[in-house]
């Protein structure tokens, strides 16, 4: 081999070069960023717009339109008169209660339910399991909305058998519920540095009120569904009619079942071996194993619940039981309409979902790009 | 059969089962509750005239006459257009509307254009006049007269010309159809297009650049805010005269273009919505897009560049062919989307929009269900949605399925 020595021509030449690539790097960057940057804007202005105009005097929200000022917050003329005004005219605080009551419980009632049948479905062996498989799969196409009108009728009418067969659904899941945090309780209690050297009796108090109060929603939702029942027939305007039917859903069932069938058979053989029954399995072994799924359900079922409309606005009258997405519906409706207040009522019920995605955010795309595994 | 009964219900077997039913039994308990039976039920009811206030309902004769209201359509030939065509309505037939113009005119010469005997008026206003456009009034109970009685039961839908004459589509129950038609014109605009700008935005986020993550947080950020507030705010900045999309267009064309109409327009009413659905929604196709792009091997890149592809070859013979399988799911989902549209209809144009142009299948379900509480109709209306939702997605899945046959 023998070694080459550039010319002083050839290493112009190439710093020439080196530059000239920089500088086509850095342009060809630039553009990229200023694209992003105008597509950002197109994906952000409605929102930035809201927030704002949610701060200004109801008349300057119309008057700042024509300028960038729609975009700037006056600071002369900041104020919080349309968030007051928002209170002043509708119950938000109940509102925004009845929205996560809502929300909250469909969604933890639905992780638990849903994650129990895909765990029977996927580890047992029972008669009807193929059957019943190929009805959840096949349920997955009929959407809500084709149900809504006939689902309407039946919960106007419910029958003395089913609110009774409802009910006892809700008492077994409680009572399943229980033995999971009662036991979780229990193992978190011996753990905790001072708790753990109490005496054992004063220790079974304490993990009996944390278990009660960790499964509180359910229990509210029980006695709020008793207290409606007993006194008619219809479930129009409650809770549990904005719960109940939406708690089982196929899809949920579905992916975790696509998760469970993918966790190795050895974890509960060895499990089984050491004599944990089918319900101990599928809470220490399967659950803790199967956390990915459980974000990813219970985000992408957050944000279908958190902004449900069509099914709430069907069957509530009046605040008591309306969620926020329904509420909205009375500053477009009842004089005098204020744009400020709408857009202080919006960003109130935008701006705590949009800080609590800016902090799970790694969560929420994963859950997102795993509900698409499917394919 | 003794063996097999002790086999399932005794021993693991049995244990199994009873577990089963105590673990999963509330789900299915409740998806037979709440989803199963209310669609059996949907199939019974849709062949009834039940309403919402509990009054007695009856079976229809025949069973299946809701859907025959639903589904009946036709076209029908309509009789010439007459050589002096009235300016006053006839009970069934061809009339021509007054123009603006026409009624100032007649109001000028304090005449009416519709009286024939009425000379000077033919004379001075009926050049003006017969701008106006032609219209045929149908009203069932009078098409008898002209020979069209047997579509007494229908509504005209509109009116069209071929080859010189004159043609009417008429249905039973034309808002449906609207509806239906409404809902295929958001799919095939919407799909194609939701799903280009995700795969776009999903490559601009997968550069290896730094801060992108930013956008991609940006681009995601309005599919966490729920579609019925921000339908709202949307509804503010479409406003045609003060409206801020309307502002940023004539700054943006320096004034060029004075805006458009969009809720308040026929033409307009339906982009605005289609406008509004991909901002909200392209940001979940585009995770999932992401997600595929990331799964592709970086060695298949790096083979092809020391082959010497550019770019766009790249892209064409790397990325597409290895993101089919997300493509096509993110197209199946996006389109059974697109025809449960709702949420944002119902907030925009709570009326279905200027000409029912935005009305959709599921809006109008929903109109007649619960506003106006004819059950047994909405269930009938709800079984055909179904129906057409499975056809659609049966015929996407046979298509996918025929393309890699051909692989």
């Amino acid at each position: 081999m023998t070694t080459q020595t550039l010319s002083s021509q050839q290493r112009a030449e190439a710093r020439r070069r080196a530059v000239l690539y920089r500088v086509q790097k850095t342009l060809r960057r630039l553009f990229a960023y200023g694209f992003m940057s105008f597509l950002g804007f197109l994906f952000i202005f409605p929102i930035l717009f809201m927030i704002v105009a949610a701060f200004k005097p109801n008349e300057r929200v119309i008057a700042d339109l024509a300028s960038v000022r729609a975009f700037f917050p006056a600071p002369n003329s900041l104020t919080l008169a349309n968030v007051r005004d928002v209170f002043s005219r509708v119950r938000f605080e109940h509102l925004a209660f009845n929205s996560l009551f809502i929300t909250l419980v469909t969604v933890i009632a639905g992780l638990f339910v849903n994650s129990m049948a895909a765990y029977v479905l996927a580890r047992l062996r029972w008669l009807g399991r193929t059957v019943m498989l190929g009805i959840i799969v096949s349920l997955i196409i009929i959407p809500l909305e084709a149900i809504a009108v006939p689902l309407l009728i039946q919960v106007n009418q419910m029958s003395a058998f089913l609110d009774a067969l409802t009910l006892g659904v809700l008492g077994v899941l409680t009572l399943l519920f229980w033995r999971v945090v009662w036991n979780l309780a229990g193992q978190f209690l011996r753990d905790a540095p001072l708790v753990g050297a109490w005496p054992r009796v004063l220790r079974g108090v304490l993990q009996a009120l944390l278990t009660l109060g960790a499964s509180l929603p359910l229990e509210a939702l029980i006695y709020f569904m008793v207290g409606q029942v007993r006194e008619g027939g219809t479930w129009l305007n409650s809770y549990h009619v904005q719960i109940l039917p939406f708690i089982a859903e196929p899809f949920s069932i579905f992916l975790f079942y696509q998760f469970f069938i993918n966790i190795p058979r050895d974890f509960d053989e060895a499990a089984y071996v050491d004599g944990a029954g089918p319900f101990r399995i599928y809470w220490q072994i399967m659950v803790p194993l199967s956390r990915p799924v459980f974000a990813t359900v219970a985000i992408l079922k957050f944000l279908q619940f958190w902004s449900f409309y069509m099914w709430p606005l069907m069957v509530t009258r009046g605040d008591e039981y309306q969620p926020l997405m329904v509420g909205m519906d009375f500053f477009q409706t009842q004089a005098p309409i204020k744009w400020g207040s709408i857009m202080a009522y919006a960003s109130m019920v935008t701006v705590p979902v949009l800080i609590f995605f800016l902090l799970f955010q790694k969560w929420f795309v994963q859950s997102v790009s795993s509900s698409g595994l499917k394919g | 059969m003794k063996t097999l009964i002790r086999r399932h219900f005794s021993g693991r077997r049995g244990r199994d089962l009873l577990i089963a039913w105590v673990m999963g039994g509330p789900a299915f308990i409740l998806l037979g509750l709440f989803m199963v039976w209310p669609f059996i039920r949907g199939l019974e009811l849709s062949t009834t005239n039940q309403r919402f206030d509990g009054s007695q309902a009856h079976r229809l004769s025949p069973w299946y006459a809701n859907y025959d209201r639903i589904l009946s359509v036709g076209v029908v030939h309509l009789p010439d257009v007459p050589q002096d065509v009235p300016y006053r309505p006839p009970r069934a037939g061809w009339y021509r509307s007054k123009t603006e113009q026409c009624k100032a005119c007649e109001a000028e010469w304090s005449c009416k254009i519709s009286d024939p005997q009425d000379a000077t008026c033919a004379e001075q206003c009926g050049a003006i006049c017969a701008e106006g456009e032609l219209i045929f009034r149908w009203r069932g109970k009078n098409l008898d007269e002209i020979g069209l009685g047997k579509w007494a039961n229908y509504d005209i839908a509109r009116t069209f010309s071929l080859f010189g004459r004159h043609y009417a589509v008429v249905a039973k129950d034309p808002l449906f159809w609207k509806g239906l038609l409404n809902n295929f014109y958001f799919a095939l605009v919407v799909v194609p297009l939701q799903s280009g700008l995700a795969l776009l935005l999903a490559l601009l986020v997968n550069q290896k650049l730094p801060y992108v993550n930013v956008f991609r947080t940006l681009y995601f950020s309005p599919v966490v805010t729920a579609m019925v507030i921000i339908a709202v705010v949307w509804k503010f900045l479409y406003n045609p005269d003060f409206g801020l999309i309307n502002e940023m267009i004539r700054f943006v064309t320096f004034g060029k273009v004075k805006g458009f109409g969009w809720l308040q327009s026929p033409q307009m009413a339906m982009p605005a919505i289609i406008i509004m659905s991909i901002w909200q929604g392209v940001g979940f196709q585009m995770i999932i897009f992401l997600a595929g792009l990331q799964d592709i091997p970086e060695d298949l890149y790096e083979a092809s560049a020391i082959d010497g592809a550019n770019l766009w070859q790249q892209f064409r013979y790397i990325t597409l062919p290895m993101l089919r399988n997300t493509t096509i799911f993110v197209v199946l989902t996006t389109t059974i989307l697109a025809f449960r549209l709702f949420d944002q209809v119902n907030v925009m144009t709570p009326d279905g929009g200027p000409n029912e142009s935005t009305a959709t299948m599921v809006w109008y379900t929903i109109r007649r269900g619960w506003r106006q509480s004819e059950v047994g109709y909405a269930s009938a209306l709800s079984v055909v949605f179904v129906a057409i939702v499975l056809i659609v997605s049966l015929i996407q899945r046979s298509l996918v399925r025929s393309e890699s046959a051909l692989d």
